[in-house]
């Protein structure tokens, strides 16, 4: 009779093995939800999970609720959860930590067989993926205004690069038309052109608020556009299709952000290299330039010093030429002038006259050389060498 | 000049210096065309400073 248990201290004992037991304190349950009730003030749900043969209680805490939680009867679902028993009524319960909808595995099938497809369309194939330009002009980012990614992108750009423009294309990035809001805003910005890249982001969310990525619409967006896309969706774990097929997968917004630009910082490190790199080539160029220097240097001042000595002995050639030339030339003008001066002497009219001849003028002093220049009682002069005789003509006597 | 537009040739400004540099670095350049190069790499390099120190970012929405 030693195993005899208070109700109580029966089901808290059966409670502390539960505790104690890590299969226990951390299962996984496979169901149907039914009986889905929610209390209004609290915010707890209360449900059961059932198959065709058992059902079990589940408690799901409002704390422990997630708000992308989206379940009702009838669904199929994984619940994760820890095994208790309620103690007021004696009932095995699920105290739940998360719930997520089986269906979904039919989905990751879908995606599964998406993937293949375009798999082998040449759609993940990275020797078609375009390289991103280095330092990009602007930029489309495809996300929802209001996110958290939207934020992270926005800061993480402008902490890094701020030579360009983000042209943000609000779009729904969940729910039911976020697949076709991405492809109209992948569209629209190829349509306007002016992009280098498109950045497609949004923060991490459940498996069913990522689907639209998993769609191949968004895929074949991606594939097709003409400005290179890097995609930025949930963490680092999730991997959808679009991030397959983008050009380069961000593993989070912020690294998205961070692939698109460069830093600032390192192109001014890089720039402040370049300029060393100028400084160091200018000096290495005059360093081995300077003994050609001296040389051109010597060079130049021996062929000077050749080319003025030959300058002077021209001169002196020059000089020498130059006064016997003039001399010569001063000679024969001398002889030229003697050889005039004496001419001139011979017709020198006092020389003529003192060898007894003399000229005869009017009173007009115009010389008379024929009869015909004077009349009978003109008065006349006769130039002799010592002096004039004034006379009269009495007769004219023709040869 | 609009935002755009002033940034739009550093990325060119960019390849150009490393052009000259690169050029600098034969050796059968003359002593004019160093200098040439020499002062235009600084000009090159006190542009893109410029505009690294001026550049604003930029952010439209748009109504797609």
């Amino acid at each position: 009779m030693n195993n005899v248990f208070e109700v109580s201290s029966l089901l808290e004992s059966i409670n502390n093995i539960f505790k104690n037991n890590l299969f226990l304190k951390d299962l996984w349950i496979r169901g149907e939800i039914t009986d889905l009730r929610q209390v209004a003030s609290s915010g707890h749900k209360y449900f059961q999970i059932k198959d065709d043969k058992s059902l079990i209680r589940c408690v799901y805490f409002r704390f422990l609720q997630n708000s992308l939680d989206d379940f009702e009867d009838g669904d199929f679902v994984l619940i994760n959860g820890e095994a208790e028993i309620y103690q007021p009524r004696g009932d095995l319960t699920i105290k739940v930590k998360s719930v997520k909808k089986e269906g979904l595995g039919d989905l990751s099938k879908e995606i599964q067989i998406l993937r293949k497809r375009l798999e082998s369309e040449g759609l993940f194939e990275e020797s078609r993926k375009r390289s991103i330009t280095k330092f990009p002009k602007s930029i489309s980012v495809i996300t929802s205004p209001n996110s958290s990614a939207w934020e992270d992108i926005k800061k993480t750009i402008s902490d890094r690069y701020q030579l360009v423009s983000l042209n943000l294309l609000p779009t729904l990035m969940q729910g039911e038309n976020c697949a076709d809001d991405v492809v109209n805003a992948i569209k629209y910005s190829n349509k306007l052109g002016v992009d280098d890249i498109i950045i497609i982001s949004r923060g991490g969310g459940s498996e069913q608020d990522l689907m639209p990525f998993n769609l191949e619409k968004i895929s074949r967006a991606i594939f097709s556009s003409t400005i290179p896309v890097i995609t930025g969706i949930g963490h680092e774990d999730d991997v959808t299709t679009a991030d397959l097929v983008a050009d380069i997968r961000g593993l989070t917004p912020t690294s998205a952000a961070q692939i698109a630009v460069p830093d600032m910082i390192n192109i001014k490190d890089y720039i402040s290299r370049l300029n060393i790199n100028l400084i160091r080539i200018l000096d290495l160029y005059i360093n081995n330039k300077t003994p050609d220097l001296k040389n051109y240097q010597s060079e130049i001042i021996n062929n000077y010093e050749n080319k003025l000595t030959n300058l002077f002995q021209k001169i002196d050639i020059f000089e020498t030429d130059l006064i016997s030339k003039y001399n010569n030339n001063i000679d024969a003008k001398i002889s030229k002038l003697e050889l005039i001066k004496n001419s001139i002497e011979i017709y020198n009219i006092k020389k003529m006259a003192s060898k007894g001849f003399s000229l005869i003028e009017n009173n007009d002093n115009k010389i008379i050389r024929s009869m015909s220049d004077v009349q009978i009682q003109e008065e006349i002069k006769i130039l002799i060498s010592d002096g004039i005789i004034h006379s009269t003509v009495h007769k004219k006597e023709k040869n | 000049m609009n935002e755009e537009n002033k940034y739009a040739n550093f990325e060119s400004d960019i390849k150009t210096l490393e052009t000259i540099i690169s050029e600098l670095e034969k050796e059968e350049l003359s002593l004019s065309q160093t200098m040439e190069l020499y002062e235009k790499g600084k000009l090159l390099i006190e542009k893109c400073n410029k505009v690294l120190d001026e550049a604003r970012l930029v952010i439209k929405e748009h109504d797609n």
